[in-house]
């Protein structure tokens, strides 16, 4: 029987959290298996792993996107399966497949997440306003989400993602598709969360982002963590300096 | 948020992002606002215009055979009087002359060159005269009509002369007369027509209005990467289908209204101008869509559901189309088969999905205000559409949660077999 609460306030921590999917043309497919993870509250956490090694869905069951199909995660205290509301309500959530809806105005997305986050009229309306100014959001936020550039819609979709302040963040390769601008704007935002003292778990394939940002990096390959841990102790566990280096010796250990 | 406001919110969105939507707006709201009123206003114009090409259309007929009896001059006279009869317009007689039999007359008619629209036979006596046609051409069809009827004047004409001639009164001759006396009000007759085609086009127009939004609120999302995106609302996924399935049903209901209701107007204010319309009074149900309206408000929202549910398992809105194209023939073969005539509600037929609130809304429009219709019968259609409702909603609700729809693993899939597989947590 796995705890209710997680004695640790805060953050995120997976308990052998596992992912199988029956699919009709492969069978069973591990996606992800025995992932023991924790991110804390201030911290930045990297996922790091080439495409299809397991991020996208670890962070989907955090999300409550995926249910697991075994083991235990905690969001800011809450076990996934047991109050997936309430983990929705503490968690932001940014990923490519987060998108926008085309035919609403910036303001009218912002609005209906507000309302569904069960924000008064008066309290939603202050907060777009407020997010308006953090973001820089005048001159494109009464017109459709579909009329946007990209790096503006980033910028939406960030505002929708931290309209509810929550104290957790989960970014699924949050700079995928976006230009230098877009993209510096991006990790200037993680930045200032981890500032604010939230917890911030990103999965990234680009290694120079986690280098940059990641307090703790977690390298992940066929849906297993190999490794955790700063950039020191990753480069002490491997004996290689650079992390492209220790990456790629991290996988081969893997792999044998 | 409780359940029902969170979808109330989610329809809310939903409707207004459907009309913004241009395809949904098109089959909505400008089809019955504008094309109902233009496509009868070109039926007119075209009716209008077909009376009168048919005036002006000059029609040649070949005499031929025994065409030189007494009475020819008066026949002739009568052809040639285009003034004349329900289809007035120009004859103009060639005499044939020479021996002229059936085979030859027909052989003229159907000649290469059709200098001939018809051709009257005139046997010798005590044999009938024969007009050959060809009803594959319009202006033999048209010789044709203007001979028969300005010949059968004629004999009329000369059958009553001949019996004054006798000093006889016309009446003794007949042994006994029928008139024909419908007691049916022109509302009612109007209501029995239109108990054909509004229940057939209730269904119809509820799917119209019901397909793009079933399709914009799923496969759409899908394409548009904004389906999980809503999934990490904190409010429960069951809300957030309902509200979907709210959003579909509601803009189904509003196509359905203004598409009934254009074609109800346009018909009353511009077919009321077509010759002949005075037998019948076209008078647009109000009473009868209200009692129809909680049985078909059960219905279109049992059938978004149904829509939303197939639509759903779709990835693309071209594949959600695809789907949709197969699953809506399920609700219109029931709907055409229900308005067949002599097909009335009974307790059987109350039960079977569409067909009864079909039957049911073109019972309510045969009966007249003072009548009631079989209200056991009624009840029955209203009671197993609400079950039929909550089990498509039960379905729906069931199969969108499967989590293999968010991830793309439900194509290949059999649906059972989805029901099976895990749910996104609620």
């Amino acid at each position: 029987m796995l705890p209710q609460q997680d004695p640790r306030p805060g953050g995120i921590v997976t308990h052998d959290l596992a992912k199988t999917f029956a699919d009709p043309g492969r069978g069973t497919v591990e996606a992800v298996h025995s992932m023991n993870l924790s991110c804390l509250p201030g911290e930045i956490y990297g996922l790091l792993g080439p495409n299809g090694a397991g991020k996208t869905t670890t962070l989907r069951m955090l999300a409550t996107i995926l249910a697991p199909t075994s083991g235990a995660a905690y969001v800011d205290g809450i076990e996934v399966t047991r109050d997936p509301l309430e983990v929705r309500r503490r968690i932001g959530f940014l990923s490519a497949s987060t998108g926008l809806y085309a035919r609403l105005t910036a303001r009218e997305t912002l609005s209906y997440f507000g309302e569904l986050h069960g924000l008064s009229r008066e309290t939603r309306e202050k907060r777009v306003e407020e997010l308006i100014e953090a973001f820089d959001l005048h001159k494109f936020i009464d017109q459709r989400c579909e009329s946007l550039s990209s790096g503006q819609k980033q910028r939406i979709s960030i505002a929708r993602a931290v309209l509810h302040d929550p104290p957790v963040l989960i970014l699924d390769e949050p700079t995928t598709g976006l230009d230098i601008l877009a993209t510096s704007d991006m990790i200037d935002f993680i930045a200032s969360r981890k500032d604010q003292g939230r917890c911030i778990l990103f999965s990234t394939h680009i290694l120079s982002e986690a280098e940059r940002l990641c307090d703790r990096i977690g390298v992940i390959y066929s849906g297993s963590l190999f490794a955790s841990g700063t950039l020191q102790e990753l480069r002490e566990q491997t004996g290689r300096e650079y992390l492209d280096e220790i990456f790629r010796t991290l996988i081969a250990e893997g792999a044998r | 948020m409780s359940l029902f406001s969170t979808a109330l919110s989610v329809a809310a969105k939903e409707l207004r992002t459907s009309l913004r939507d241009r395809q949904t707006l098109i089959y909505a709201v400008l089809l019955p606002l504008a094309l109902y009123p233009a496509i009868f206003w070109i039926m007119l114009q075209g009716y209008a215009f077909l009376q009168g090409r048919d005036g002006a259309t000059t029609v040649r007929v070949g005499v031929a055979g025994e065409a030189r009896r007494v009475e020819w001059p008066r026949i002739a006279r009568a052809l040639e009087d285009e003034r004349d009869g329900r289809h007035p317009g120009p004859i103009e007689i060639e005499t044939l002359v020479g021996s002229w039999d059936a085979k030859r007359a027909r052989g003229r008619i159907r000649s290469e060159e059709q200098e001939l629209d018809a051709l009257l036979l005139f046997a010798g006596e005590g044999q009938p005269t024969q007009l050959f046609h060809d009803s594959t051409r319009s202006d033999s069809t048209l010789a044709r009509r203007r001979v028969s009827e300005r010949l059968g004047d004629l004999a009329q004409r000369i059958r009553e002369q001949e019996v004054d001639a006798m000093g006889r009164p016309w009446d003794e001759l007949s042994p006994y007369a029928v008139e024909e006396r419908d007691v049916g009000s022109q509302e009612g007759l109007g209501g029995y027509l239109l108990s054909f085609l509004l229940p057939m086009m209730f269904v119809f127009m509820g799917i119209l209005g019901a397909f793009y939004p079933a399709v914009d609120a799923t496969a759409g999302e899908k394409e548009r990467h904004t389906a999980e995106t809503t999934l990490l609302l904190p409010v429960p996924r069951t809300g957030i289908y309902l509200g979907k399935v709210l959003a579909i049903a509601t803009a189904s209901f509003v196509a359905t209204g203004l598409n009934l209701g254009g074609m109800a107007l346009a018909a009353e204010h511009l077919l009321a101008s077509m010759p002949g319309a005075d037998a019948v009074a076209i008078e647009i149900p109000w009473g009868a869509f209200l009692r129809v309206l909680p049985l078909g408000l059960v219905f279109l929202f049992s059938m978004s559901a149904v829509l939303f549910a197939v639509s759903s398992l779709a990835d693309t809105f071209k594949q959600g189309q695809s789907l949709l194209g197969t699953v809506q023939m399920l609700f219109l073969f029931p709907a055409m088969v229900g308005v067949l005539p002599g097909i009335e509600l009974n307790a059987g037929l109350a039960l079977l999905p569409v067909v009864q609130t079909v039957l049911a809304f073109k019972a309510i429009l045969q009966t007249s205000a003072s009548e009631s219709a079989n209200l056991l019968h009624l009840a029955l259609a209203f009671v197993s559409q609400l079950l039929y409702a909550a089990l498509a909603i039960y379905l729906a609700l069931r199969l969108t949660s499967r989590e293999s729809l968010q991830t793309g693993q439900a194509r290949g899939r059999r649906w059972l077999s989805l029901m099976r597989t895990t749910r996104t947590p609620d």
